[in-house]
């Protein structure tokens, strides 16, 4: 086929657009891990009893902030010359993570901080997050399937990280406990289990 | 490249977003040379320029499927290079799986062949690999046509570095040789 035959096949049909943005996606699959959380596993008690303290508040603002980040690093990575341009932002969060992490360790004793991971908490963390992390990478490499990455395996990468990120958020009203270190814990280990599962999986399926 | 083409470009990619299909055509038609331009250009650097309309085809599409991942707050130019060379690499990469290269170690030269006699050129060498004893040939095929590393061989074989690099040796050294058996055979 000579090429300016092509040109007027494809000036035929408008250029291929999106199905639903990856904001928006990742908005829906917030709220349905929140749901299935809900009404699998319930709220955790004091969201039950109407109220909200501010060790949960610190607790949201921490894995939205995350959600926030991964889903713009895999925004930027799954175009031509993608832009990271929260990187003001991620240092804040660092920093701000780290001087919770800094005052946590120096008022509360090790022993007590230690003691959070022998609660069954712990292991229902990392499996919920890590299980509905995985539902939510398929869903959200559906959609990056059809943008254009040039570096599979870091894509891939961020897909893992973000689906963990917005599974932590929507899993997080169930668990009562929001000591920073168990959130750095319990919470980034489905990170980095996901991220490595998908850097192996999905980069051979990004190609274009 | 000025900044007057750059906006007129940015433009006309703001139009065939709002569904304006002559903007459209008229995008790829001034998109069409800068590709035809840069895809020579590339596969000038390898030989491959034969395959130039093939690739510029293949641009075009990956134009009209991923147009929407362009960011107009940012020049389009740079977009439109970066498509264009990504799709030259995929095809470069593609390519040097698909090349039977065995000349570097015993001399023997396969000719630049068209499509129909590299696929004839495919079979033959599947046929002698196969005459090569175990596992010589599936080893010689990974590492010369779909380029394995020794160290990934030595892995999966679950043998020295060194046993391999003696396997292609010795392999290549009787591929050598059945390649001119058979040569002397043909009239």
């Amino acid at each position: 086929m000579k090429t300016e035959e092509l040109i007027n096949i494809l000036v035929r049909s408008e250029p291929k657009k999106p199905i639903i943005a990856l904001g928006t996606l990742a908005t829906f699959l917030v709220a349905l891990c929140g749901l299935l959380t809900k009404f699998w596993l319930g709220l955790r008690p004091e969201l039950e009893a109407m109220t909200i303290p501010m060790s949960f508040c610190f607790k949201t603002v921490v894995l939205s902030s995350l959600v926030v980040l991964t889903l713009q690093a895999l925004k930027s990575s799954s175009v031509p010359l993608g832009r990271f341009t929260l990187k003001h932002f991620a240092v804040f969060m660092a920093l701000f993570l780290s001087a919770a992490l800094v005052y946590e360790w120096v008022t509360t004793p090790v022993a007590q901080i230690g003691s959070l991971f022998l609660l069954p908490n712990f292991k229902s963390c990392l499996v919920y997050v890590t299980l509905f992390g995985s539902f939510v990478s398929i869903a959200i490499f559906l959609l990056i399937k059809n943008a254009a990455p040039f570096h599979y395996e870091r894509t891939a990468g961020f897909i893992g990280f973000s689906s963990a990120a917005i599974s932590a958020l929507g899993y997080s009203i169930h668990c009562p406990i929001d000591s920073p270190t168990f959130i750095v814990v319990a919470y980034g280990l489905p990170q980095l289990i996901l991220y490595v599962a998908s850097r192996l999986v999905f980069p051979r399926f990004l190609r274009w | 490249m000025n900044i007057g083409t750059e906006q007129k470009l940015v433009n006309l990619v703001e139009k065939t977003r709002s569904g304006d299909s002559l903007a459209y055509r008229q995008l790829l038609e001034e998109c069409l040379p800068m590709i035809r331009q840069s895809v020579r250009f590339h596969l000038s650097r390898f030989g491959q320029q034969a395959f130039a309309e093939d690739l510029v085809q293949e641009s075009l599409l990956a134009i009209h499927q991923k147009l929407y991942t362009y960011d107009s707050q940012y020049a389009f130019l740079p977009w439109l290079r970066a498509v264009t060379r990504h799709k030259v690499i995929d095809f470069l990469r593609k390519n040097r799986m698909k090349t039977v290269s065995l000349d570097e170690e015993n001399g023997i030269e396969l000719e630049d062949v068209s499509s129909q006699q590299d696929t004839t050129a495919a079979r033959d060498l599947d046929i002698l690999l196969k005459r090569l004893k175990p596992p010589a040939g599936e080893i010689i095929y990974m590492l010369k046509v779909e380029g394995a590393s020794v160290a990934e061989l030595a892995k999966k074989f679950k043998l020295r570095e060194n046993n391999i690099k003696v396997i292609v040796h010795r392999g290549l050294t009787k591929l050598s040789e059945l390649v001119m058996e058979e040569g002397l055979r043909t009239p």
